[in-house]
């Protein structure tokens, strides 16, 4: 990368000095050295007993998905964003200021937790992925990396593109946007799709990581902000309105449906929105190909590579090493020598957690969140609705919140659960330490569950917060959304100490189950593992579903799912 | 050995077959407290397997083990507190690092645990230079000189070691035996399998060597 960088500073036209472009030793050659390439692709291809045209059948069949499915997700997005209907009292021309608010949080929270997948993607070898041969030739100085990334970069910023304007053209026209409003919200959303892709791309340089965090931190610091703005206040009364009457002469609302936010998507935003995202593409094409740390992204490459074929095989082991090895930024801390004597483990866990803080507070931030949710889908659906626009009055008392909120805990306690993963993974479990492998269990559970009920107390508060000011559409003085999230929070232990540890699919899983489909197999195999997924969001769709009146039942029925789960977690590592 | 004491590891033909294939032919092993034995043979003549029906980790096909007497599945989940084991990689917590792990272990086992200090355990196996590494951050014979430290660390009646002088160069293989002399000067029962002669020398001097015959043609 040096090298290429001071070759280009000692190049500027001097002559007879070498440029980086014309390094490519087969430049004037191309059309023939690619036919060439070509040619032996395919009769290398022929000779290991493959179909030489196996990447036309790919093309082919991501192209027909795409064609079949694309639709059917546009709709459903389009479905789901009704949603975001807002009204506008058109006489007395007042905006819906917190249905801006709510978009503008939305959208941030959205652009932040896309660039936090790209900060893990770019730890795990992407987005601009360079294989082990690619990194030889570059790093050797046979062509710099830009020749084999600007391409994929080019490809990726298409792509990104396309999702964005996907997304966004969906949203809005679910939300009752016209046309054209629809075709400037399609524009913003291909434009914002590239920060995340240049987010990712970022983190993959030495120098441009740091701000990779940071912008991510922001965005999600801001959406966060501003969902809790839009949240606390309570939406602007009509100052006139208009009289509807229905069919039968009774008064009826009359809401304007207005779209995302009426006249939001025009001018500023539009400009806004493409002069960020031409930055973001100049940085992935131009900038940042030339700085990517290659050699780390062939390493991470490999990784995900290593990770997908275990996992086509069963072995679901190497998925933990897809980020490589973990961080330890809090590293200096050491065990509590009180707490050591009495509570080797529980020492040893909480140790555990100090040493990563950033990834603690990420979890935390996720479990909060996770924990509001349920708490909000377990509201009573008769509790009176806040008014309108409120948050809470759209997601109290949906099985999507619970069910979120659910997955969203179960996230988060991985964090949390990695003593008990670590011990689980040993060859031996448990055989340094005292104590039958239950009580271990056990003793790695502590901490998974004080800090659980911790970020529980956090959600509960917040939606106090949210409560009091009107805005959330819960029903807390009721027993029934603390009851829902307790049991929740007990089935998602129960699951992480389930999963923990077995990483291989027993064989039984892939005998073939001939269905008018095809095989199953491997749905059941995939199935297995998100096993500690189905189960926790299985529970929270059963206890939304069954309602207060079953709520005793079902919570004794899951309390006894809990107890089976460890229970043969304790056997299968103790026989381990 | 006193013939009133009742054995640690009482194995009696014990065999093993996976499919077609004798693994471990009929083998009986007997050892008292304190005393040591030395598995050898070729690759293949079934020490690993020896040493995990001892463990309770497989059954055998004929033959039964008894292990403090209980039968060796049982006594791996009722008497896992008397049997140290090393038959795969170190049993670690990726974010302690060496130094914590002995710590942990001593705290753990508390009055149980007859000494000596970590820091004096880490210098009895040379890994004071380590102390601070984490296991992932450790060459592969550091790793397994951890995974060696750790096992002998904790308390145990007996000790079963699968090839523990692999990926060590020759200062660690003597620094190994030293450990594991050691182990048995402190009254431990020990069964240990083995490719180095030295090792192997030392504790057939100490108890005896059992000697599995090569597997058949392949």
């Amino acid at each position: 990368m040096t090298g290429a960088v001071a070759d280009r500073a000692h190049g500027g036209g001097a002559e007879g000095a070498v440029d980086d472009g014309t390094r490519v030793p087969y430049r004037r050659w191309r059309r023939w050295v690619r036919s060439l390439r070509r040619n032996t692709l395919r009769s290398r291809a022929a000779e290991s007993g493959h179909d030489p045209h196996d990447r036309v059948y790919l093309a082919y069949g991501v192209v027909l998905l795409g064609l079949v499915y694309g639709p059917i997700a546009w709709s459903a997005l389009a479905q789901a964003a009704s949603a975001l209907r807002t009204t506008e009292v058109v006489a007395a021309g007042v905006a819906d200021g917190p249905a801006v608010a709510r978009l503008v949080a939305g959208g941030l929270l959205a652009l932040g937790v896309a660039g936090a997948g790209a900060l893990a993607a770019a730890r795990a070898g992407g987005p601009l992925w360079a294989s082990r041969a690619e990194v030889t030739f570059a790093l050797s100085g046979q062509f710099p990396p830009r020749a084999v990334l600007r391409r994929r970069a080019a490809a990726l910023v298409a792509g990104a593109a396309i999702v964005g304007a996907f997304g966004a053209t969906a949203l809005a026209w679910g939300a009752g946007d016209d046309a054209a409003t629809v075709l400037a919200w399609g524009a913003c959303g291909a434009c914002l799709a590239q920060v995340p892709l240049a987010v990712g791309a970022a983190a993959q340089t030495p120098r441009w990581r740091r701000a990779a965090w940071t912008v991510v931190g922001l965005l999600l610091g801001l959406g966060g902000l501003a969902a809790l703005g839009a949240a606390l206040t309570p939406a602007a009364a009509p100052a006139i309105g208009v009289a509807c009457l229905g069919p039968d002469g009774d008064p009826a609302a009359c809401a304007v449906d207005a779209g995302l936010a009426p006249g939001l998507a025009t001018g500023g935003l539009l400009v806004g929105a493409g002069l960020v995202g031409l930055a973001c593409v100049l940085l992935v094409l131009v900038s940042l190909p030339d700085e990517v740390d290659v050699d780390a992204a062939a390493a991470g490459h490999r990784r995900t590579v290593a990770a997908v074929q275990g996992l086509a095989g069963g072995e679901s082991g190497a998925v933990a090493d897809v980020l490589g090895p973990s961080v330890l930024s809090g590293r200096r801390a050491t065990f509590w020598p009180s707490l050591l004597g009495r509570a080797p483990l529980v020492a040893r866990d909480l140790l555990g957690l100090r040493r990563r803080p950033g990834a603690l507070a990420g979890s935390a931030a996720v479990g909060v969140l996770g924990a509001l949710l349920v708490l909000l889908g377990g509201a009573a659906a008769s509790a009176p609705p806040a008014g309108p626009g409120a948050p809470g009055t759209a997601l109290a008392g949906t099985t999507l919140a619970a069910v979120v909120g659910a997955a969203l805990l179960y996230a988060a306690s991985a964090t949390w659960s990695g003593g008990l993963r670590a011990l689980a993974a040993q060859p031996e479990p448990g055989t340094l330490l005292p104590g039958r492998i239950g009580r271990q269990v056990a003793a790695h559970a502590v901490v998974p569950s004080v800090v659980a009920a911790v970020v529980t107390g956090l959600g509960v508060a917040v939606a106090t917060l949210l409560d009091a000011a009107g805005s959330a559409g819960l029903a807390l003085g009721a027993a029934v959304p603390g009851l829902v999230l307790v049991l929740v929070l007990v089935v998602v232990l129960a699951a992480r100490v389930w999963v923990a540890g077995a990483t291989s699919a027993p064989s039984g899983l892939f005998t073939p189950m001939s269905t008018p489909d095809g095989d199953a197999s491997m749905l059941v195999l995939g199935a297995w593992y998100l096993r500690g997924w189905l189960v926790v969001i299985g529970a929270a769709w059963l206890l939304h579903r069954a309602g207060p009146d079953a709520g005793l039942a079902l919570a004794v029925v899951l309390l006894a799912l809990a107890g089976v789960l460890v229970r043969s977690a304790v056997r299968r590592l103790a026989t381990a | 050995m006193s013939g009133a004491t009742e054995p640690v590891v009482d194995a009696s033909a014990v065999s093993r077959t996976h499919g077609t294939v004798e693994v471990l032919a009929p083998t009986s092993l007997s050892l008292a407290p304190g005393e040591v034995a030395v598995v050898v043979g070729p690759n293949g003549s079934g020490k690993s397997t020896l040493l995990r029906l001892v463990a309770g980790r497989d059954v055998p096909t004929s033959g039964t083990v008894r292990v403090l007497g209980l039968p060796a599945r049982e006594a791996r989940r009722r008497r896992r507190e008397d049997v140290a084991l090393l038959l795969g990689g170190p049993s670690a917590y990726p974010d302690l690092t060496v130094a914590e792990h002995l710590r942990l272990v001593a705290s753990a086992w508390a009055g149980r645990h007859p000494g000596p200090s970590v820091d004096e355990a880490l210098g009895a196996a040379e890994l004071t230079r380590v102390r601070d590494q984490l296991p992932g951050e450790l060459s592969s014979g550091e790793a397994q000189m951890f995974a060696l430290a750790t096992t002998l660390y904790r308390p145990a009646q007996l000790v079963l070691l699968d090839e523990p002088e692999q990926r060590l160069d020759a200062r660690w293989r003597a620094v190994a035996r030293r450990l594991i002399g050691r182990a048995a000067d402190a009254g431990r029962a020990l069964v240990v399998a083995t490719h180095d002669p030295d090792l192997r020398a030392d504790l057939a001097r100490r108890g005896r060597e059992v000697e599995l015959s090569a597997p058949g043609p392949r």
